[in-house]
C-alpha cells in the first residue's frame, strides 16, 4: 500500500514576523532573515501517514511542486522517515497545482490514498484535497486527524463542526488532515536528518507531466497583495494589578452592551 | 452577469445574512454588470418570505429534493450551474462549503477564489475578489480569467454590513437534478459530540475569553471559564494550549480552529502567533493580558495589560461582580 503525502514550502510560521512586508511589483512576501520550512498542517498529515504505516506496513511518499529549492521539505520528509520523495519542478498555483500533484500520483500509477494538510499558512485556500479528489475521481474525506486500518477499510477520525467522527473508507481516497494532540509531528533526530541530506530524491518536470494544459493553467491573476493598517489604539493600562483589574473592568464595561449584564 | 448564490440548510439565519451581504457587495463592486442575483435553495431550508426579503430575483429550488450537504448535494449544484451558467457562484466558507467548492470549481472548469472578504471594482471595470492570505497578516486582490468563479465567502467578514433593501418579484424555479447512487465509498461509524458545553458557542459569542502557553496548566483555564461565565461568553484557546492537551480542540481560535468576531475578545496567556492572529484580528475590542511585554498580541489590541494572569484575573473577577452587584 502506498500513501502519498503532499507538502509544501512555506514561510516558517513560527518566524517573527515583525518586519513582514509585500513587495508590491513581485506581489511577493520580503521578510528579512526569511525562514521556509514544511507547512504547518502538510506536516501534520505526513506524521498521520507514519503513524499509519507503523500500525499497517505500507509506504510514504513526499510529494511537492514548487522551485527546485523547494527539496528541503522533501529532505525534512525523509528526515521524519518517509519511503521516497518527489519534487515537481516549476508549479502554477491552486488548482494548478493540484492538476500536477494527481499528474504525479497517476505518474506513480495511483495510491491507495493520497493525503494533504487542511490548508496552507500562506495561501490558505484549502483546495489542493478537494480538488485533488475531484481531478482524480476519487471520494474525500476532510479534516481527519488519524486512520486506523480495518479489514478492507479504513477507519478516518475527523474533526467535525460540533466534535468528531469516524468514517468508513474504501481505498483508494483522497483526505485533507488538521491537528490533534495524537497527532503532533515528530521531530526527526540529528542522525537522520543528516542522512537526509544523502537521501536520493526523485524530480519530474510540470511541463512533461500535465497532459492537460488547460488544467494546469492558472485561472486567477494576481491584481495586488499589500498589508492592511490596523487601527487599533494599542492603550497600555500600567500600574499595581488591583489598579490595572479596576481599569480593565471599567474598560470592559464599557464594550458591553448595557443591557448585556446578567 | 448572473450571480448565485448557494444557500444549505446550515446557513438559515445569521449566515444567510452574511451570504446575501456579500451577494449584494459583489453586486455593488460590478457596477451593475452583475445585474442578477440568484439563490439555490439547495436543501430547501430558506422561506419564500425570506428569499423575497432578501431582495433576490429567482429562487431554485432542487427535484429531487437534497439532504445533508452530500456529494449528491455537489452533483445537484453542478447541474444546476450548467443549467444557470452564473458568472459567480458564492458558497458560505464552512467546513462543507471548503469541500464543495473546490470540487464545484474543477467540474465546471471554474476559477476558485478560497475565503472571500470583499469585492472591489477592476481598473477595466470587472469585479475583483479580496481575500486574506498568510493567516490575515495581508490580503491580495484577485481578478478571474474564466467564464465562471467559484468562491467561498469568509465567515464573519460581511456580518456587519448594510445593505440596500432591492424590491423586487421573486420568482421561484423548480430544476429537475438526476442524481446517481451514491458509491457507498464513504460511511459513518460513530460520531463522538463533546461533552454538553453551557453558555454560548465560540462562533455566537458576544464575549470571548481566551487562554495561551502562557496559562500553563489545563488548571489555569479555571479562571478563564470563571471570567467568561461572569461575561456571559465563550471560552476559546491558542493552538498551543490545545496541543499541550489543557483544552478540548472544540475551544480552538484561529487559523487552525474557529475564525470569530465577538464585540470583545480576551486573550490571555496568548503570545498572539500569526495563525492564532488570523482568527480573532475582526473582533471589535481586543484586551491583551501578558506577561511578556514583547508579545504580538499586543499589536493588535486595543488594550494591553503586562501582568501575570494569576494576579490580574481574580482581581479583575472582583472588580466584576462587585460593579454588577
Amino acid at each position: 500500500m502506498r500513501i502519498f503525502v503532499c507538502v509544501k514550502q512555506a514561510l516558517d510560521w513560527n518566524a517573527s514576523t515583525k518586519d513582514f512586508r509585500i513587495d508590491a511589483a513581485t506581489h511577493k512576501v520580503s521578510v528579512s532573515f526569511a525562514r521556509y520550512r514544511i507547512d504547518q498542517f502538510d506536516e501534520i498529515a505526513l506524521e498521520v501517514a507514519l503513524q499509519c504505516r507503523t500500525k499497517h506496513g505500507g509506504q510514504v511518499s513526499a510529494l511537492t511542486a514548487g522551485p527546485a529549492d523547494a527539496d528541503d521539505v522533501l529532505r525534512h520528509a525523509f528526515a521524519m522517515k518517509a519511503d521516497q520523495a518527489t519534487l515537481i519542478e516549476g508549479a502554477g498555483d491552486g488548482i494548478a497545482t493540484a492538476a500536477l500533484l494527481a499528474a504525479a500520483v497517476r505518474h506513480y500509477g495511483g495510491g491507495a490514498i493520497v493525503l494533504c494538510g487542511r490548508t496552507s499558512s500562506d495561501n490558505g485556500s484549502g483546495q489542493t484535497g478537494p480538488a485533488l479528489a475531484e481531478i482524480l475521481g476519487l471520494p474525500f474525506v476532510a479534516n481527519v486527524v488519524q486512520i486506523d486500518g480495518e479489514e478492507n477499510a479504513w477507519l478516518c477520525r475527523c474533526e467535525t463542526a460540533d466534535g468528531y467522527e469516524t468514517l468508513k473508507v474504501t481505498t483508494p481516497f483522497v483526505a485533507s488532515v488538521t491537528n490533534a494532540a495524537t497527532n503532533i509531528p515528530r521531530v526527526p533526530t540529528m542522525k537522520d536528518v543528516m542522512q537526509a541530506h544523502r537521501a536520493k530524491l526523485e524530480v519530474l518536470a510540470a511541463a512533461t507531466l500535465c497532459p492537460d494544459s488547460a488544467t494546469c493553467t492558472p485561472m486567477t491573476r494576481v491584481l495586488r497583495r499589500y498589508v492592511p493598517v490596523t487601527a487599533r489604539t494599542g492603550q497600555r493600562i500600567d500600574g499595581a494589578p488591583a489598579q490595572q483589574a479596576k481599569a480593565l473592568a471599567e474598560y470592559i464595561r464599557q464594550c458591553l452592551p448595557a443591557h448585556g449584564e446578567s | 452577469m448572473k450571480l448565485l448564490v448557494v444557500a444549505t440548510a446550515l446557513d438559515v439565519g445569521g449566515r444567510f445574512d452574511e451570504l446575501m451581504n456579500a451577494a449584494f457587495a459583489a453586486h455593488a463592486a460590478s457596477r451593475g454588470q452583475a445585474a442578477e442575483i440568484h439563490l439555490l435553495d439547495a436543501e430547501g431550508a430558506v422561506t419564500d418570505i425570506a428569499a423575497q426579503a432578501a431582495g433576490v430575483q429567482r429562487v431554485y429550488r432542487f427535484n429531487p429534493a437534497m439532504v445533508n450537504n452530500s456529494d449528491a448535494l455537489l452533483d445537484a449544484v453542478a447541474q444546476a450551474c450548467a443549467q444557470i451558467k452564473p458568472s459567480c457562484v458564492m458558497w458560505m466558507g464552512d467546513v462543507a462549503g471548503h469541500q464543495h467548492a473546490p470540487r464545484l470549481a474543477v467540474r465546471a472548469k471554474a476559477a476558485y477564489v478560497s475565503g472571500c472578504c470583499g469585492f472591489e471594482t477592476t481598473a477595466s471595470g470587472g469585479l475583483a475578489f479580496v481575500r486574506p492570505i498568510y493567516g490575515g497578516k495581508a490580503l491580495e486582490v484577485l481578478e478571474s480569467n474564466a467564464a465562471m468563479t467559484v468562491l467561498t465567502v469568509k465567515p464573519k467578514s460581511f456580518s456587519n454590513q448594510e445593505r440596500q433593501p432591492v424590491a423586487t418579484q421573486t420568482v421561484v424555479e423548480v430544476l429537475n437534478v438526476v442524481i446517481q447512487p451514491s458509491s457507498a465509498a464513504i460511511t459513518r461509524v460513530s460520531v463522538d459530540k463533546p461533552e454538553e458545553q453551557t453558555g454560548p458557542t465560540l462562533e455566537d459569542a458576544q464575549v470571548i475569553v481566551s487562554g495561551g502557553r502562557g496559562l500553563g496548566s489545563a488548571e489555569g483555564f479555571g479562571a478563564l471559564r470563571e471570567l467568561a461565565a461572569q461575561l456571559n461568553g465563550a471560552v476559546g484557546a491558542s493552538r498551543a494550549a490545545v496541543d499541550a492537551g489543557w483544552i478540548s480542540a472544540k475551544s480552538q481560535v484561529g487559523q487552525t480552529g474557529t475564525t470569530v468576531a465577538p464585540n470583545l475578545y480576551i486573550a490571555i496567556g496568548i503570545s498572539g502567533a500569526v495563525q492564532h492572529l488570523a482568527g480573532m484580528s475582526s473582533a471589535r475590542h481586543i484586551v491583551a493580558i501578558n506577561k511578556d511585554d514583547e508579545a504580538p498580541i499586543f499589536g493588535v489590541a486595543d488594550v494591553g495589560v503586562v501582568a501575570d494572569y494569576r494576579e490580574i484575573v481574580p482581581a479583575l473577577l472582583a472588580e466584576l461582580a462587585e460593579r454588577s452587584a
